[in-house]
């Protein structure tokens, strides 16, 4: 029916009238005022029946008419029964706007406990961030004396050792470069989880960078026997944050030495792509691939494709959520390309620095510079 | 010019890690005074003037920083390391500002700990 005549949509309905009418014992001053229009409007009806029934019937008007011809008092009654039915109305009127009052006042304290909540939110977020700060003050404080000592008594500094009491040393010491690695793993990502993180772009070569982060893994290279092929240009100036991606380098180098069987390969392929714009990296291993299944959760935060007790390779899951993290605060992405059984290559681009000139020059020096271990 | 060792004013106020710097310093021959409240370091570095301070910079009452401020003005040719667990490289180029001869990061190693002491004492600023 409203959608015919759309009006109706707005009149009140029979039900609230009536409930209007009813409605006589509160003080309503809409109610009130509405009344009074409804009588001024019904005088001028009352009038002009009196006027009518002079100009018909010729004469004068008179009292007697009213008993003698019950229906002129349905004329005088008009301006009583405009004040009732105007004062249903207003009283309609008021019902709703305290309805939609109410309604606006309700909204208005949602409002105030979203953004009530939002500010506890955002304390909280300090919180969180000041507490891992916190915390990991605490846990590396302990370290210093620990280290400290373990490498003053290796060096000899109190007395010589003997080589059994050297080996358990160095198990020792090498476990705290452990434990501070996975809490400067945890700051790290704290920071990029809570947007803490900014990179300050400054141009540099990546082609060192790569070299240089490589020789972190040489001891596990040289136990497992794993050759390592750079595809690299002899220069690739990209604009970023060095820091940044030094770790994420490690980061991806460090799953591909982690995963890559003994004996077999992993490499660096670097190059400018073609528009001369970015610079593109793929870091690739002979692994054991990332299931189909476990695509999806590969960025996520403390994910391993093994999680299980007896799982043969360590870490917090954090390496690839940071690289990832460090990555899109640049603008660039990380792509993740696998076939099971066959290795997983690891992408992403980055901008080459304005000063590097036209990046055909550097493509014209790519070269392999593949070098194997063993 | 003498041939007296330098001094060095170690500050921490954990006393493990104070008697480990400690320990070490004396051992390489340097004259190390360690000092476990940033107050009496302030007091020290009046009196003594020591060639370098190494102080922890998270510590109750007067942190790292505003000792590194107050050294640079009582004693302007006293070098000072900062050495924290609080933080990143990210404040280096803050301290640096105010005048920080070096800053390592906890737990750093006997070598990195040595190389930033002497290279403070001979003056080059660490990059």
């Amino acid at each position: 029916m409203t959608r015919v005549f759309p009006f109706l949509g707005r009149l009140p309905a029979l039900g609230d009238v009536f409930a209007a009418l009813g409605n006589s014992h509160t003080y309503d001053p809409r109610r009130n005022a509405f009344t009074l229009f409804g009588l001024i409007w019904g005088i001028p009806i009352s009038i002009f029946s009196m006027v009518v029934d002079s100009w018909v019937i010729g004469h004068p008007h008179r009292i007697a008419l009213f008993w003698e011809q019950p229906v002129h008092l349905l004329f005088l009654i008009h301006p009583f029964l405009f004040g009732v039915i105007f004062g249903a109305m207003g009283t309609v009127r008021e019902v709703q706007d305290r309805r939609i009052a109410r309604l606006l006042k309700d909204q208005e304290g949602h409002v105030a406990q979203l953004a009530k909540a939002n500010l506890d939110l955002k304390k909280l977020d300090e919180l969180k961030i000041q507490f891992m700060a916190n915390v990991t003050h605490e846990l590396k404080t302990p370290l210093v004396a620990i280290r400290g000592y373990s490498e003053s008594i290796l060096e000899g500094r109190f007395g010589p050792l003997t080589t059994k009491q050297r080996d358990g040393l160095e198990v020792a010491v090498r476990n705290v470069g452990r434990l501070e690695k996975l809490i400067q793993e945890l700051l790290e990502f704290e920071r990029i989880d809570s947007n803490a993180y900014r990179p300050s772009p400054a141009d540099f070569d990546l082609v060192p960078l790569v070299r240089l982060a490589l020789t972190n893994f040489e001891p596990t290279l040289e136990a497992k026997r794993l050759r390592v092929q750079l595809r690299l240009p002899e220069r690739l100036l990209v604009r970023a944050d060095y820091e940044g991606i030094r770790h994420v380098l490690l980061n991806l180098l460090s799953n591909a030495v982690k995963f890559t069987e003994p004996g077999s390969s992993l490499g660096v392929n670097g190059q400018a792509s073609e528009d001369g714009l970015q610079a593109l990296v793929t870091v690739w291993d002979q692994g054991p691939g990332i299931p189909e299944s476990a695509r999806r959760f590969l960025f996520s935060r403390f994910w391993q494709a093994d999680g299980s007790a007896k799982r043969k390779h360590g870490g917090t899951g954090l390496g690839l959520a940071i690289a990832k993290g460090i990555l899109d605060a640049h603008g660039s992405t990380l792509q993740a390309a696998s076939t099971p059984g066959s290795g997983t290559m690891m992408h992403f681009d980055l901008p080459l620095a304005r000063s590097s000139g036209p990046g055909k020059e550097l493509r014209h020096d790519s070269r392999e510079a593949a070098h194997s271990r063993r | 010019m003498t041939h007296e060792k330098p001094l060095i004013l170690v500050v921490d106020d954990e006393s493990d890690a104070l008697s480990y710097l400690y320990d070490l310093l004396h051992n390489e021959g340097y004259r190390v005074l360690p000092v476990s409240h940033p107050f009496d370091a302030i007091e020290c570095a009046r009196q003594k003037k020591p060639a370098l301070i190494i102080t922890d910079v998270r510590m109750p009452e007067l942190d790292g920083i505003e000792l590194l401020e107050r050294v640079k003005q009582i004693a302007p040719d006293t070098r000072v390391v900062l050495l924290t667990a609080y933080g990143d490289w990210s404040m280096y180029q803050d301290v640096l500002r105010k005048g920080c001869d070096g800053m390592l990061l906890k737990p750093a190693s006997n070598r990195e700990i040595l190389r930033t002491v002497h290279q403070a004492l001979e003056g080059v600023k660490l990059c």
